[in-house]
C-alpha cells in the first residue's frame, strides 16, 4: 500500500476517522492494528519479522534494566543487537557476502560450494531494524526508562507513517506520544496538511515524472552524449531527493493528523554549501543515528584528527552499506567520508577552511553551494548507476564533453524550479511548515496550486518510493 | 464556524477553499473541452485509437442490452464494421445485436487478454468475442512482462479490479475531466514519451457507440508493397525463427481460457490479406500457408472456431487499400462475413454456443 495509490487514500481515511473516534486508550490498539495491516498489505509473512524484532528488543529492554551487573547487561546488548543485526544481516546482506566470498577464494584458487538464496528483502528492515536497535542501546546507556506496555512499544517500532522509510525515530521522541496521545491539534493537522501536500508533490509530480527519463539515461549509459549523461545524472539527485523527502514529509505530514510529531528528516539539502551542511541537511534522522551510535561510540573525534578521519570513513562506508547490499553503495558512503575528512582537514587550516565549512553570509554560501552540490551529483551517480564500473563509464561519457551545450533541457529548468520553490522558503526561514507564516489567501493559493498539480501532472501510477528498497 | 478555535477554523478554509476552487477549475476545463472541436483525447490507452474506445465503451456500458460481440486486433480490424455487422444480422434475423469493436493500432494478443480481463470484462462482459489475425501480429507480440508493465502505468487498469480503491478510481476518473486527462495536460509541460499522432486522435475522438471509426479508404488499385509495407520485408526476414520463438499462438491459447473463464466464446478470425501482403514474407505463398495453418492450430488447441472467411486467407484484391486493409468494398464484405459465422453458429442470443474445451474432446 503505497502513499500515493487510492488504496491508501481510503486506508488512512478510515485510520483517521476511526483513531479520534475512540477514547484516548483504545487509539494505541488502533494504530497498531493498522500498523499492522498497512505492513501486511505488501507481505504478511514479514510480520512475522517485524514481531520478532519487537519482542527480542522489548525482552532485551526489560533484562537490561533488570540487573546493574555491567557484564550481564552488556551480554543482554549483545544478544540483541546479534538478533537484530542477524536478522538484517541475513536478509539483506547474506547474498553480498557469499558471492562476495566465494569471488575471493576464487581468485584464491579455492573452489566452494557456497550458494546464494532466493531472498526478498522485507520491506522498511533497514529502517525498523535501526530504530529497534537504538532503544536496547539506550536502555544499556541508562538513557531511557525500558517499555512496559508491549502494545506501546509494538507500536514504536511499527508506527505506520513512517514504517517503510523512516524517519528512524528515537525511542525518547516517539514513545511517549504513543503512551500518552495527545489531544487532536489543529495547528498539527495544519502543519501536517501543507507537509503531506508538499511531500505528494515532490514525489508523484517531480520524482515521477523525472523517473523514466533518468531510467533511460542509466540503463543504457553507451547510448547517450554528454549532456544527456550530465542530465541524468542532475535528475537522478533531484529524483531521488524528491522521493526520498517526499515520503518524509508525507509521513509526518499523516503522523502530524494523529497527533504524532515524527522529526524533520531533510532540511533544504540541495542548497547545502559544504559536505558537513549536506549531511545536517539530509536523511538527518539517519546522520543522527550514525553519528550517536557509531560515530561517537568510534571515538568522534576525540582521539586526534587521523583517528576521525578513520572514524568519518567507517561511518560513511557502513552508512553506505546500510543502504544495500552492493559495492556501489560503499563507493557513495566512501567518496562522502573521503569529502568529510577533506573538509575538516581544511577546515583546520584556516579562514577558507571556515567558509567552506560553514559560508557566514548568503553570498559565501551560494559560492560554497555549486561545488558542493557537483559532488553530491557526482557521488549519486555512483549510487544510481547498476555498478561502480557504469558511474564511471557515465562520468567518462560526461568528461568527453559531446553534446554538454544542451544540457541545460527545459526538464531541468521545470525540475530545479520547482524544487527552489519548496526548498527556498524553507531554507531561509528553516520552518519545515513554512506556509504557514504566509497570509491566508496566498497560503490558500498555494495549496490550490499544489493539489492542482498533484492531480494534472503527476508521473506513472503507483511508483513505489526509491527507499523501499533499502 | 462560531465556537471552533482559531486553527480549526483556519483548517477548515485551508481543505476547503483549495478544493472548492479546484472543482471551479475542473468545471471551467470542462467547458473548455466542450468549446474545443480538436482538442486532445485523454491519454488513457497506449494508442489514442484506444483512448476513444475506452470512452466509448464505458458509455456503452449504460445500455440495458448485453454486449454481444466484441471485435479485437489490430489495425486490420479496425476495418470491420460493427455497424454493418449489426445491419447485417438485423436484416437476415430481424434481431438487433449490441455490438462493439475494440480494435486499435499495434494492440497485442497478450495486451488484449489483458484489457479483455481486466477493463472489458468488469465494465460490460461480451459473449462473443472475434479476434482477427494475419501474420504482422508476429512482429507485435508483447511478451507477458512487457504487458504487465504497460498495464501498471495505464491508471484504467486498476481501475475495474471492484475494490474500494478501484471504485474510488472510477469514481473520480467519471467526475473529474482534469484527471482524466492528466495525461495531456502533462505531457504539455513535459516532453512526452509517446506523443499523440492526429491522425489516431481524430479517429479515436470519432470512435462511435459501437466502437467504430471513420477509415477513409483511398478508392486506388493495389499494384504493390507501399514505402512503409517495404519496412516489413527486413523485418519478416527471419520468418522461420520469428515462428519458432513466437509467443504469439501460447498467447491464443491464454485468451481462449481466460475468455472461457468468463463464459465468453472466442472466435480466432485469419484477416484475409492482398496478394501483395505475400511479397513481406520471404517464402511468400509457403510462409503465409505456414502461418495459417498455426493459427489454425492455436485454435483448435483452444477448442474455439476458427474463421477463414477468404480461402487460405488470400482476399479479393479489388477489397483492399493497401496489403493488410481492407477499403470500403472489403469493409462491407469482412463485416457480413462475420455476421454469418455468428449466425451459422449460432453464437447470438441468449445462449451462445459454448464450445468444448480441448480436455474435452475438441
Amino acid at each position: 500500500m503505497l502513499f500515493n495509490s487510492y488504496e491508501f487514500v481510503i486506508f488512512f481515511a478510515v485510520v483517521l476517522a476511526l483513531y479520534w473516534s475512540l477514547p484516548a486508550r483504545w487509539r494505541i490498539y488502533l494504530l497498531l492494528a493498522a500498523s499492522y495491516v498497512f505492513y501486511a498489505s505488501w507481505d504478511y509473512r514479514f510480520l512475522s519479522l517485524i514481531l520478532l524484532s519487537t519482542v527480542i528488543d522489548f525482552a532485551s529492554g526489560l533484562a537490561i534494566h533488570s540487573t546493574a551487573d555491567p557484564r550481564r547487561r552488556r551480554l543482554f546488548l549483545i544478544l540483541s543487537m546479534s538478533a537484530d543485526l542477524g536478522i538484517l544481516g541475513f536478509f539483506k546482506y547474506y547474498n553480498f557476502f557469499v558471492a562476495n566470498l566465494r569471488e575471493l577464494l576464487t581468485h584464491l584458487g579455492v573452489t566452494t560450494h557456497l550458494g546464494t538464496l532466493d531472498l526478498i528483502l522485507p520491506l522498511g528492515i533497514s529502517f525498523y531494524t535501526f530504530q529497534a536497535m537504538s532503544y536496547t542501546i539506550d536502555v544499556y546507556r541508562r538513557a531511557a526508562e525500558p517499555s512496559r506496555d508491549f502494545v506501546t512499544f509494538a507500536t514504536f517500532v511499527a508506527f505506520f507513517p513512517h514504517l517503510i522509510a523512516g524517519p528512524i525515530m528515537r525511542y525518547e521522541h516517539l514513545y511517549p506520544q504513543l503512551k500518552n496521545p495527545a489531544p487532536a491539534n489543529p495547528l498539527w493537522m495544519r502543519m501536517g496538511l501543507f507537509l503531506a501536500l508538499q511531500g505528494y508533490v515532490k514525489k508523484v509530480v517531480i520524482s515521477d515524472n523525472i523517473a523514466p527519463v533518468v531510467d533511460q539515461v542509466f540503463n543504457n549509459i553507451g547510448g547517450h552524449n554528454a549532456g544527456r549523461l550530465l542530465e541524468a545524472a542532475l535528475l537522478f539527485t533531484a529524483q531521488i531527493y524528491c522521493d526520498f523527502s517526499g515520503y518524509s514529509d508525507i509521513a509526518r505530514g499523516i503522523a502530524y493528523f494523529l497527533g504524532v510529531e515524527l522529526v524533520p528528516n531533510f532540511r533544504a539539502p540541495l542548497l547545502a554549501a559544504s559536505i558537513t551542511d549536506f549531511w545536517r541537511r539530509w536523511h538527518i534522522s539517519l546522520s543522527q543515528w550514525l553519528r550517536d551510535y557509531l560515530y561517537i561510540p568510534l571515538g568522534g573525534n576525540r582521539r586526534g584528527p587521523r583517528r576521525t578521519y578513520v572514524n568519518l570513513m567507517t561511518t560513511m562506508l557502513l552508512g553506505g552499506l546500510w543502504h544495500g547490499a552492493d559495492w556501489k553503495f560503499v563507493a557513495w558512503g566512501g567518496l562522502h567520508g573521503m569529502l568529510l575528512a577533506l573538509e575538516r582537514r581544511f577546515r583546520r587550516a584556516g579562514a577558507i577552511g571556515l567558509a567552506l565549512s560553514a559560508p557566514s553570509n548568503l553570498a559565501a554560501h551560494l559560492a560554497w553551494m555549486l561545488p558542493t552540490q557537483a559532488m553530491v551529483v557526482l557521488a549519486f551517480v555512483f549510487f544510481r548507476a547498476a555498478s561502480i564500473g557504469d558511474g564511471w563509464r557515465l562520468l567518462a561519457g560526461v568528461a568527453s564533453g559531446a553534446g554538454l551545450s544542451n544540457v541545460l533541457t527545459l526538464r531541468l529548468a521545470y525540475t530545479f524550479g520547482a524544487i527552489a520553490l519548496l526548498d527556498v522558503p524553507l531554507f531561509l526561514t528553516d520552518q519545515q511548515a513554512w506556509a504557514l507564516r504566509l497570509p491566508l489567501p496566498a497560503r490558500v493559493a498555494l495549496y490550490t496550486l499544489l493539489l492542482l498539480a498533484i492531480i494534472t501532472l503527476s508521473g506513472q501510477q503507483n511508483q513505489a518510493f526509491i527507499y523501499f528498497a533499502f | 464556524m462560531r465556537g471552533l478555535s482559531h486553527d480549526v477554523r483556519l483548517l477548515i478554509v485551508e481543505i476547503a477553499i483549495p478544493l472548492l476552487l479546484l472543482c471551479m477549475a475542473d468545471v471551467a476545463f470542462r467547458h473548455l473541452l466542450a468549446r474545443w472541436p480538436t482538442a486532445p483525447l485523454p491519454a488513457l490507452m497506449p494508442y489514442p485509437v484506444a483512448s476513444g474506445k475506452y470512452l466509448a465503451y464505458r458509455r456503452l456500458a449504460a445500455d440495458d442490452a448485453p454486449l454481444e460481440v466484441l471485435l479485437m486486433g489490430m489495425s486490420q480490424m479496425l476495418r470491420a464494421n460493427m455497424g454493418l455487422v449489426r445491419q447485417t444480422v438485423a436484416r437476415e434475423t430481424g434481431r438487433s445485436v449490441l455490438g462493439f469493436n475494440f480494435a486499435a493500432p499495434l494492440q497485442s494478443v497478450e495486451f488484449n487478454r489483458r484489457l479483455l480481463e481486466d477493463v472489458l470484462i468488469p465494465i460490460k462482459p461480451p459473449r462473443v468475442v472475434v479476434h482477427g489475425f494475419l501474420p504482422k501480429n508476429l512482429l507485435y507480440e508483447d511478451r507477458p512482462d512487457q504487458v504487465e508493465r504497460m498495464t501498471r502505468s495505464l491508471p484504467v487498469f486498476a481501475m475495474h479490479s471492484g475494490t474500494p480503491a478501484a471504485h474510488l478510481q472510477d469514481f473520480l476518473f467519471g467526475a473529474s475531466e482534469l484527471l482524466k486527462y492528466r495525461e495531456v495536460i502533462r505531457d504539455t509541460f513535459v516532453p512526452a514519451q509517446h506523443p499523440q499522432i492526429a491522425m489516431w486522435v481524430n479517429l479515436g475522438r470519432r470512435s462511435d457507440r459501437y466502437g467504430d471509426v471513420p477509415m477513409s479508404a483511398p478508392a486506388r488499385p493495389v499494384v504493390g508493397l507501399n514505402s512503409q509495407e517495404q519496412l516489413f520485408v527486413e523485418q519478416f526476414s527471419e520468418f522461420d525463427d520469428l515462428m519458432a520463438r513466437t509467443q504469439l499462438f501460447d498467447h491464443i491459447g491464454s485468451l481462449a481460457r481466460t475468455c472461457r473463464a468468463h463464459g465468453i466464446q472466442l472466435v480466432v478470425l485469419n484477416n484475409a490479406v492482398h496478394p501483395v501482403a505475400l511479397q513481406e514474407l520471404p517464402h511468400g505463398r509457403d510462409d503465409y500457408a505456414r502461418f495459417v495453418t498455426a493459427l489454425h492450430a492455436a485454435a483448435d488447441a483452444a477448442g474455439v472456431p476458427f474463421l477463414d472467411p477468404a480461402p487460405g486467407g488470400i482476399g479479393d484484391p479489388d477489397l483492399f487499400q493497401d496489403s493488410v486493409h481492407h477499403n470500403a468494398a472489403g469493409t462491407r464484405w469482412l463485416s457480413e462475413q462475420i455476421a454469418h459465422f455468428l449466425l451459422e453458429r449460432g453464437l447470438l442470443g441468449e445462449q451462445p454456443t459454448i464450445w468444448p474445451t480441448p480436455a474435452q474432446g475438441a
